[in-house]
């Protein structure tokens, strides 16, 4: 019993270790799926949970990045799939109550890249992460389970539509 | 905006995240804590509770038609609510087990969109599965107590039932099944049950499928 919740320890240890030397994969991937505070710290215990899960299975042939950028990303899409439903439901209620959907951002750089965000799809944001990231195609089709070749295509594709976006978003301040 | 660009401003809402997150940091009762709200540990503990809930009913309900055997045999028409008890129990073990299977091959550290893929099917299996059951149980409702009565009188009890109450009844549980549903819809104290009746659930979750079969198309 004692070796057991020894082992289990050291498991925890080496876990929180990793976590901490790859915690910007988290911010990252919090940073594009939740905007109001309590909705990235339920965010980021999710997906420290889930990777808590996923760790006693992880390969450590594998890179642990590209893992946990595996787990973090279905995680938050999970997340985001539920909070959307359940915003979607009270909409009457938090317009009545006046709550914000999202917090103002400091700035107006910020604010650009939020609508940028806020304009995508899940599949098409956990993209953008891991582009901005600058992930291989390779290690982002082995992340999203599409063949590097989709990857590249995808990447141009998400390109073209975020410098439409920005043009048009230029158009409409002049 | 480049993706250079847009790398750099996201640093910055990098930094503004970690100052959110890193207000929760003791991790090991987040972990301790967590089993009743992860997502995956949600999609099991329903099935499993549906099945042994319908598996005890089961049991029951064998134990009386085995209890009466003969009795039923000679009118076989007093054997119906039992039936009609036995069936929805079937169905409810079925869509669960098949739902505990979907649960079961869920791994977040599998392919994205392996992953999305099976939680989309699960969540429009869930949805469609419970609505059906609502429906079910409620036109059907009076079946049970009868089978009640049945159990606690006599198998002949629903002969003294009044026909016309028992038609009135399946009309009446089917009118009522989707005005119950639709006031559920709007009532912000269910959340819980409007999770498994929302018909637009099913329609996410399929658009959701979708998306992703398109997205892993070249």
């Amino acid at each position: 019993m004692r070796k057991f919740e020894a082992a289990k320890s050291s498991d925890q240890a080496r876990f929180e270790s990793l976590l901490n030397d790859h915690r910007r994969i988290i911010l990252k991937v919090v940073g594009g799926f939740a905007w109001q505070p309590e909705d990235q710290q339920d965010l980021a215990q999710e997906i420290r949970v889930q990777l808590w899960r996923a760790f006693p299975k992880y390969d450590s042939k594998r890179t642990f990045s590209t893992w946990m950028y595996q787990v973090a990303l279905n995680a938050a899409i999970s997340w985001s799939r539920q909070a959307k439903l359940h915003k979607q439901r009270f909409a009457v209620v938090e317009s009545l109550n006046e709550i914000p959907a999202n917090p103002q951002p400091e700035d107006d750089e910020s604010q650009h890249l939020y609508n940028l965000i806020e304009g995508l799809d899940e599949l098409s944001r956990a993209l953008l992460l891991l582009t901005i990231d600058h992930r291989s195609h390779i290690e982002i089709g082995e992340i999203l389970g599409i063949s590097p070749g989709n990857v590249a295509t995808k990447i141009s594709r998400l390109k073209a539509k975020l410098k439409l976006e920005v043009a048009s978003t230029n158009l409409t301040e002049q | 905006m480049e993706i250079q660009e847009l790398s750099s401003a996201f640093t910055a809402l990098e930094t503004r995240v970690e100052k959110t997150v890193s207000q929760q940091n003791d991790l090991r009762s987040q972990l301790n804590e967590s089993n009743l709200k992860t997502i995956k540990g949600k999609t099991q503990r329903s099935p499993a509770w549906d099945i042994v809930s319908a598996g005890l009913v089961l049991i029951v309900t064998g134990g009386y038609v085995a209890g009466n055997l003969n009795e039923l045999e000679r009118s076989p028409i007093t054997a119906i609510p039992a039936m009609i008890v036995y069936a929805l129990c079937i169905f409810t073990i079925n869509v669960s087990a098949r739902q505990l299977i979907l649960s079961s091959e869920l791994d977040y550290a599998k392919p994205m969109v392996e992953t999305q893929l099976i939680l989309a099917k699960l969540r429009k299996l869930r949805v469609r599965s419970t609505q059906w059951i609502f429906v079910s149980v409620f036109a059907l409702w009076f079946v049970f107590p009868i089978l009640l009565g049945q159990m606690l009188i006599s198998p002949k009890f629903m002969l003294a039932m009044n026909p016309a109450w028992i038609v009135g009844n399946i009309i009446f549980g089917l009118l009522m099944a989707p005005v119950i549903n639709w006031i559920m819809m709007r009532s912000k104290y269910s959340k819980s049950i409007q999770d498994e009746f929302a018909g637009k659930d099913v329609s996410e979750a399929e658009e959701f499928m979708n998306q992703i079969r398109e997205f892993q198309a070249a």
